[in-house]
């Protein structure tokens, strides 16, 4: 009974995204309506907790506020949603398909391997209904604090508590759990294990329908290797924020690769791939360095294309006026996309940024390191050695399959080939890829200066940061080199 | 040659549809093997919750911040159960309240597993036994002020 209930006290931030992520992206197939579907599901769970943390600042951890200030949001984007529809410019959410045997037979495989992966979250869970080491260490603990602490619910960031306990940690996670135990009245586990659930579905739901809607054989494939990967059904009964990070990044890389290849809408894409970084920085350390690696490949790319731009303008200035000032609208736009996706990201870049500032006491990484220390450290070469195999180790063994799934995909990709690009398309592959690949970096970085023992540190959490990234690279693997005609 | 290559393409994508399948099945006969009706409750964390109920009520009022001593604080053979798990399920239970590793508040819990309080204990860390709730949980206070 508490999981119903649970679901319904998230159902406005649920409902919510859905109309969000439904006015700012106009796909009406039917594949797209999924991907919206899954899509809105996370990113108004993530959203909704930083009014949550707001209303937790204004009116303390007991309150229904958060509640309220949902229904409140939900009002509002359904009054958006509804002037929309009035003017024709959005379609009622009913998906309808057209089912033949090639949909079906892998929408049957997919379905078969969802509720084995369900029977396998279910079977964990509830032999283990507060989830694992760092969900009674951090995620949980966090959200306990609040509930319990009533008027003093600061204690939560007491820098007495040992760092084990990382009070540092942004709250996306606690903040969901407090908004349905609040509602309740209950600290019941059923709250976050309904809310692993969610981001372990909408993960797979996320992925599968993107890739959809090019083809549903590749969709479904993609989908049943993240269901199959044993360490991420793991991680998801853990509780822990591992798989929420996931869905975030995933929804960001995939939003990014969309504005490349849409037609209309694209800085409303972009913007809802800022969201979705910076609800990533809000869910884990960890998610702000894919959001710094998100801005600052942006940001180098758009130096890239304005520097091309302006060669361009120099170059013409003594054409014909319209070719001037077609360059000119150009710039203009990359700028304005440019903009649109720190719009996007600034409402949990905001968050997290008083809630660093203001709340938040020092971290283990921070605390425990000194100026000559790191030097010392970034001279050790032994240090790149053990982190580099480390994460080569990690990368053969990603996701605990029965073989090796590295290897295999990259087998995949050379047979598939790469299909041929659009323009537009480059540049957001290439965006994506690199933001990967420079958040991978910082993290080896943050092994490399970590002021904890290297081997425990890599033995701990090397298998779990790559596993954040799976759900992101498999969607780009699929975009980049399997091509609808090769079926 | 392009047809050649379509049918490994369909050749690799059919091992990775088996590759998916064996991997759930594996992971089902897991879940299936590690199932047991009688186990449910039994997990570390509501187990722990059970052995310091009685501990949580005498908690109310002694304060937001709570001492923690175990094995290794007396120079006893520790496993990694004893020094963090342990100490962070203590915390999990008993939230709100912070636990503090060391004496140095008022009140202090003690986790000595198996061997339990030793009086000698006791003088090597400068508390005195308040209640035992067995298992080796105890909780102290500190001798001076």
């Amino acid at each position: 009974m508490s999981t119903l209930l649970s679901l319904l006290v998230l159902l406005p931030a649920l409902l919510s995204g859905i109309f969000l992520v439904d006015l700012a992206w106009r796909d009406t197939s039917g594949a797209g309506r999924v991907c919206k579907f899954f899509l809105g599901c996370g990113l108004g769970l993530g959203a909704s907790t930083c009014l949550g943390y707001f209303s937790l600042l204004a009116f303390g951890a007991r309150r229904l506020a958060s509640f309220w200030l949902d229904l409140a949001a939900l009002a509002v984007l359904l009054i958006l949603w509804l002037r929309a529809w009035r003017r024709g410019e959005v379609q009622p959410l009913l998906i309808s398909f057209s089912f033949n045997r090639r949909i079906l037979l892998p929408l049957l495989a997919l379905g078969l391997s969802a509720a084995a992966a369900l029977l396998i979250f279910l079977s964990f869970t509830m032999l283990n209904p507060n989830g694992d080491f760092d969900a009674w260490t951090m995620w949980n603990l966090r959200a306990r604090f609040l509930f319990r602490a009533g008027a003093d619910w600061q204690t939560a960031f007491s820098d007495q508590m040992h760092w084990m306990f990382h009070a540092d940690y942004p709250l996306l996670l606690p903040l969901l759990t407090l908004k349905a135990w609040s509602a309740l009245g209950l600290d019941t586990p059923r709250a976050p294990i309904l809310i692993a659930a969610l981001f372990l579905f909408c993960s797979v739901g996320l992925l599968t329908a993107y890739l959809a809607r090019v083809g549903w054989l590749r969709a479904a494939l993609a989908g049943m290797l993240l269901l199959a990967a044993p360490r991420y059904l793991d991680l998801a009964a853990f509780q822990v924020a591992d798989v929420p990070l996931s869905f975030f990044i995933l929804a960001g890389i995939l939003l990014g690769v969309e504005s490349g290849r849409a037609h209309t809408h694209r800085s409303n894409l972009l913007a809802l791939a800022g969201l979705a970084f910076g609800l990533a920085a809000w869910t884990k350390n960890d998610g702000i360095l894919s959001l710094l690696a998100a801005a600052l490949v942006g940001a180098g790319l758009l130096l890239r294309q304005l520097l091309d731009k302006t060669r361009n303008l120099r170059r013409s200035a003594e054409s014909p006026l319209y070719a001037h000032a077609g360059q000119v609208d150009a710039a203009g736009q990359t700028i304005s996309r440019a903009a649109a996706a720190l719009l996007g990201g600034a409402p949990p870049f905001f968050t997290l940024l008083v809630f660093k500032l203001f709340l938040a006491p020092p971290g283990d990484m921070l605390a425990g390191q000194t100026l000559a220390g790191a030097v010392q450290k970034l001279g050790d070469f032994s240090r790149y050695a053990l982190i580099t195999r480390a994460l080569l180790e990690n990368l053969w063994q990603l996701g605990e399959y029965p073989l090796p799934i590295v290897p295999c995909l990259l087998v995949f990709a050379w047979s598939a080939g790469r299909r041929k690009l659009a323009a537009g398309e480059t540049n957001s592959l290439a965006w994506a890829g690199l933001t990967l690949a420079v958040t991978l970096l910082g993290y080896g970085a943050v092994y490399l200066l970590t002021p904890h023992p290297l081997d425990w540190h890599l033995q701990y959490s090397a298998d779990r940061l790559l596993l954040q990234l799976y759900p992101a690279a498999l969607c780009l693997l699929f975009v980049v080199f399997l091509e609808k005609e090769t079926l | 040659m392009a047809q050649i290559k379509r049918w490994v393409t369909r050749l690799v994508i059919g091992a990775l549809l088996i590759l998916a399948f064996v991997s759930l099945g594996q992971k089902l006969l897991w879940a299936q093997r590690i199932w047991n009706s009688a186990a449910l409750s039994q997990d570390q964390a509501t187990l722990w919750e059970q052995r310091l109920a009685r501990l949580k009520r005498d908690l109310a009022g002694k304060g937001a911040v709570i001492g923690y001593v175990s094995e290794i604080d007396v120079g006893m053979p520790n496993s990694l159960i004893d020094t963090n798990t342990e100490f962070t399920l203590t915390q999990y239970v008993l939230a709100p309240i912070i636990i503090q590793r060391g004496v140095t508040a008022q009140w202090v819990i003690g986790n000595f597993g198996g061997v339990g309080f030793k009086p000698e204990f006791g003088s090597q860390l400068g508390v005195s036994l308040a209640e035992d709730y067995g298992y080796g949980i105890v909780l102290l206070r500190r001798n001076a002020p």
